[in-house]
């Protein structure tokens, strides 16, 4: 009897909160299935975060953009199909055309292009684009008000821009952008305008691609005001059916929309039947659906089930699912691969250590930075911690731009213990005596994050350095960095624009924290080389400077280079033109669905 | 007289305790549940001592492959995980760890809950004011928030989750003592006490408290039990121990590998948890039977 006031909850409850962790979370949700209706193309793919702003300046989150680029368009756009990347005409009829002077393009923007329907406009009917809504809307990415997230890609840029911000700050809210002239932008006609660039640039038109810089009708601004943000206008191949933060987003095609299927292709595309829909008109899909799930537990079960279309695989599914051949291919089992296509590509990041040069142990120290450099074994982490889902770095350009390693040969560090117990006494601490326990900054307090860190500390333990780590939440890490307050941090960048000089810009000397060179790395050699190939077109000439530059960091070690991530990901069988491309992270617009099949015959074949 | 009252009082605790304590201890030895659960939570403490006097095996080496399912050799009794450490070496760790955890909190919250409650129940008016203030405010902040929120200011880690987890686990034990001081302080014995001129402190240590010990006992390993269940709760929700002896940890990383039917971590590192909370429960439970006077006849 005295048993029973045992109290059997503790221990149960614990139990059970353990089992529930894992399986609550599959029994949430309760989505629809997109089962195809009425001959509608559904294509389902789940947001695993909500958007923050879908008004297109005000925001520069994942979640806002994916939406804003089915929504709305940008001048140019990504080809979708060119590899390596490179910008194609997006609400343009052909490329921008450089004047003779080298600064001035000339942006002809395509003719019966209109705006979703809409009560913003005169009779609820989406009237056609001009000059003016593209003036109107990079004035108002301009506007210190309205603009705080991505201006810096364009600062400097546009002959005057920079002062009209300005201005716009002095001014306040509400400023009628038509009372301020910049003398960078000239309207000629209704269709086309002139942009003056402060000086001849090849990056300057990467800005004009982003989502923050998509066109809209200065109508809907004044009309919907605040709420703009959650009622977007524009002429993109998709609109808002029905809007939900939290739960199924829903676009639906735009009847009237101008853009066609990339007629030309990389090679192997036309193979891979890439080139089917070539010159067709888009989009291809009825409707979008987008629920919002955060774990990816849930996700997988319901694309096993059918009811998304594409999801990318996580680590903890990667090992059940897919493997990597000897080769570095990689592929899905074979049950799998009978239900599902898959791709893997390298994404545009990198992932490196950044050493804090202020900090009074690794700071002046290059011996023990090198020493470092040589105790990790980044093949074996990408091995063991990313299932073999990532390249080692071998210059801070990640391989699918122009001037990674692929252009330049370049070679990093490779683990070699006895090379860092070398420098590791040069540095003043033979075996690691006398060096205090160092200090690694992580971005995450998640699972991935400690298991990244506890695999570098035993590499550095074999070589005699100790070494503790901190996981912070992601503003206290950027907090961390911004104010030097440091040793060591595992940090990453993902590019802007792919282009090599948004990596190297994260060690030039000018860019020092606050900005993106955290390091605080700052060598008059470097910065004279970045310089010069700043506004270099890509080409031999290019790759031999980056060359000299990659060997500065190598000798130096303001970062620690790791590796450059592969996304991996599958989707259902009957989803068509799916080609992953890293700067259109969802290219709804060009993807199709096989027509209904007629349902397998139920009888058993005789 | 003072001296005189002080030899009663002293001779008086002897004579209780003594046969109180040899009660109790008859009535434990009887139960062989009890004996048992008093056995494990010596091993946890042998290993924990064991694990401060460096003779643990070193969690971090790598003594096979990675993912290696239990098998006959020691260190892979209960297999290896991602790295090719041993399961067992890890949960040694972490048992370490929690019983640390257990001790110190239980240490913090046992002084400050037996202090302030004796203090409010004896004096009662502002004092009694004041304390029931402090725990009502500090129970009116929902706890996990509140102990996230000491371990971001002290730096996350072990000294971080004692102090957090100290401040707020001594409110329950405060209560009961205030509560049981308040019904002794007007019994017959105290008021003799006070008559022979003994003083307030004398009255509260040496003649309320002793005959309201037996309930701190009981609390103690009950706060034992749920310290290491917040420890590993906290752990496991990334605000607790960062160097990864922890089960918290254990069971973090067991979430993602149960999915590919690696399930020998998370079984361990239950079991473990299990044992002890199980011992820590049944022992709780036989003290309080052993020590109520009410149950002693």
């Amino acid at each position: 009897m005295r048993r029973t006031s045992i109290d059997p909850r503790t221990t149960l409850g614990i139990l059970l909160g353990l089992l529930g962790a894992l399986t609550v979370l599959a029994g949430c949700g309760g989505e629809e299935p997109a089962t195809p209706g009425n001959g509608k193309k559904i294509f389902t793919d789940a947001r695993r975060s909500a958007h923050k702003s879908l008004d297109p300046p005000r925001q520069f989150d994942g979640a806002s953009a994916e939406i804003i680029m089915n929504v709305y368009d940008t001048l140019v756009e990504y080809d979708y199909l060119a590899r390596p990347y490179r910008l194609a005409p997006g609400l343009l009829e052909s490329m921008p055309e450089k004047g003779p002077d080298g600064r001035s393009y000339t942006f002809r923007l395509k003719q019966g292009v209109r705006f979703h329907d809409d009560d913003c406009f005169e009779g609820g009917v989406g009237r056609e684009l001009t000059a003016d809504d593209a003036i109107y809307s990079i004035k108002r990415f301009a506007d210190a008000n309205v603009n705080l997230k991505s201006w810096v890609l364009l600062a400097g840029f546009v002959t005057g821009l920079d002062e009209f911000r300005e201005k716009t700050r002095e001014l306040g809210k509400g400023v009628d952008y038509d009372t301020l002239e910049v003398p960078g932008l000239r309207k000629l006609d209704d269709y086309s305008f002139e942009v003056e660039f402060t000086r001849e640039n090849p990056l300057a038109l990467f800005p004009f691609a982003m989502t923050s810089m998509a066109i809209l009708p200065r109508e809907a601004v004044e009309k919907y005001g605040e709420d703009f943000a959650s009622h977007p206008v524009g002429t993109g191949p998709f609109r808002i059916k029905q809007f939900s933060f939290r739960g199924t987003m829903i676009l639906e095609k735009n009847p009237n929309y101008h853009g066609t299927y990339p007629s030309e292709g990389a090679p192997g595309d036309a193979e891979a039947g890439l080139l089917a829909a070539a010159g067709q008109r888009l989009p291809f899909l009825d409707e979008v659906h987008m629920p919002l799930i955060e774990e990816p537990q849930p996700a997988m079960l319901k694309f096993k089930k059918g009811e998304l279309d594409w999801i990318g695989i996580d680590k903890d599914n990667f090992p059940n699912m897919a493997y990597q051949d000897e080769e570095g291919r990689f592929h899905l089992k074979e049950e799998f691969a009978e239900k599902y296509h898959h791709y893997a590509a390298p994404r545009l990041t990198a992932e490196y250590f950044s050493f804090n040069l202020q900090d009074p142990l690794v700071g002046p120290n290059r011996a023990l930075r090198q020493a470092i450099a040589y105790a990790v074994d980044t093949p074996a982490f990408i091995e063991l911690i990313l299932n073999g889902r990532a390249l080692p770095l071998q210059t801070i350009v990640p391989q699918p731009i122009a001037g990674s390693e692929r252009d330049t040969g370049f070679q990093y560090y490779r683990r070699d213990p006895e090379m860092a117990r070398k420098k590791l006494a040069e540095a003043g601490y033979p075996n690691g005596e006398g060096l205090p326990e160092l200090v690694f900054e992580y971005r995450a307090a998640t699972k991935d994050a400690r298991q990244g860190f506890e695999f570098i500390r035993n590499e550095l333990a074999e070589v005699g350095i100790r070494a503790k780590a901190s996981f912070n939440t992601f503003s206290a890490f950027l907090k961390k960095l911004e104010s030097s307050n440091f040793q060591i941090a595992s940090a990453g960048w993902q590019a802007d624009y792919p282009d090599a000089e948004n990596f190297f810009q994260l060690v030039y000397g000018p860019n020092r924290t606050p900005g993106p060179n955290s390091s605080t790395f700052s060598n008059e050699e470097f910065d004279a080389l970045y310089e010069r190939t700043r506004y270099m077109e890509n080409g031999p000439e290019r790759f031999a400077l980056f060359a000299e530059m990659a060997q500065i960091m190598k000798d130096e070690v303001p970062l620690l280079l790791r590796f450059n991530s592969i996304a991996f990901g599958i989707y259902q069988k009957d989803v068509l033109n799916m080609k992953r491309h890293m700067l259109i992270d969802k290219p709804y617009k060009f993807l199709d669905k096989k027509a209904e099949a007629m349902p397998a015959a139920e009888a058993p074949a005789p | 007289m003072s001296a005189a009252a002080e030899g009663f009082a002293a001779e008086e605790v002897v004579v209780r305790g003594d046969s109180l304590l040899r009660r109790a201890w008859r009535t434990l030895r009887r139960d062989r549940l009890a004996v048992i659960s008093f056995a494990v939570i010596a091993l946890y403490v042998a290993v924990t001592l064991l694990g401060y006097a460096g003779l643990l095996p070193d969690m971090q080496e790598r003594v096979g492959e990675k993912y290696e399912p239990p098998s006959l050799s020691f260190a892979k009794l209960l297999g290896t995980d991602i790295f090719g450490r041993s399961i067992l070496y890890k949960i040694l760790a972490g048992a370490k760890t929690a019983m640390t955890i257990g001790f110190i909190v239980t240490g913090i919250s046992l002084p400050i809950g037996i202090g302030l409650g004796a203090l409010a129940g004896y004096y009662g008016g502002r004092v009694d004011a004041f304390v029931v203030w402090l725990y009502s405010v500090i129970s009116s902040v929902p706890s996990i928030l509140l102990i996230v929120g000491i371990s971001y200011v002290l730096e996350k880690g072990i000294t971080a989750i004692c102090i957090a987890l100290g401040v707020v686990s001594w409110i329950g034990l405060c209560r009961l003592i205030r509560g049981e001081v308040i019904k002794h302080r007007n019994r017959e014995y105290v008021l003799a006490v006070r008559l022979l001129g003994a003083g307030d402190v004398t009255i509260i240590f040496r003649h309320i408290l002793p005959n309201v010990f037996h309930l701190a006992i009981v609390t103690a390993s009950l706060s034992i039990l749920s310290a290491i269940k917040s420890e590993v709760i906290l752990t496991f929700l990334g605000v607790g121990i960062q160097d990864g002896s922890s089960w918290g940890t254990m069971i973090t990383d067991a979430t993602g590998e149960l999915v590919s039917g690696i399930w020998w971590p998370l079984a361990g590192v239950s079991g473990a948890m299990f044992l002890i909370m199980y011992a820590l429960n049944v022992a709780g439970d036989a003290l309080r039977d052993a020590l109520d006077p009410k149950l002693i006849d």
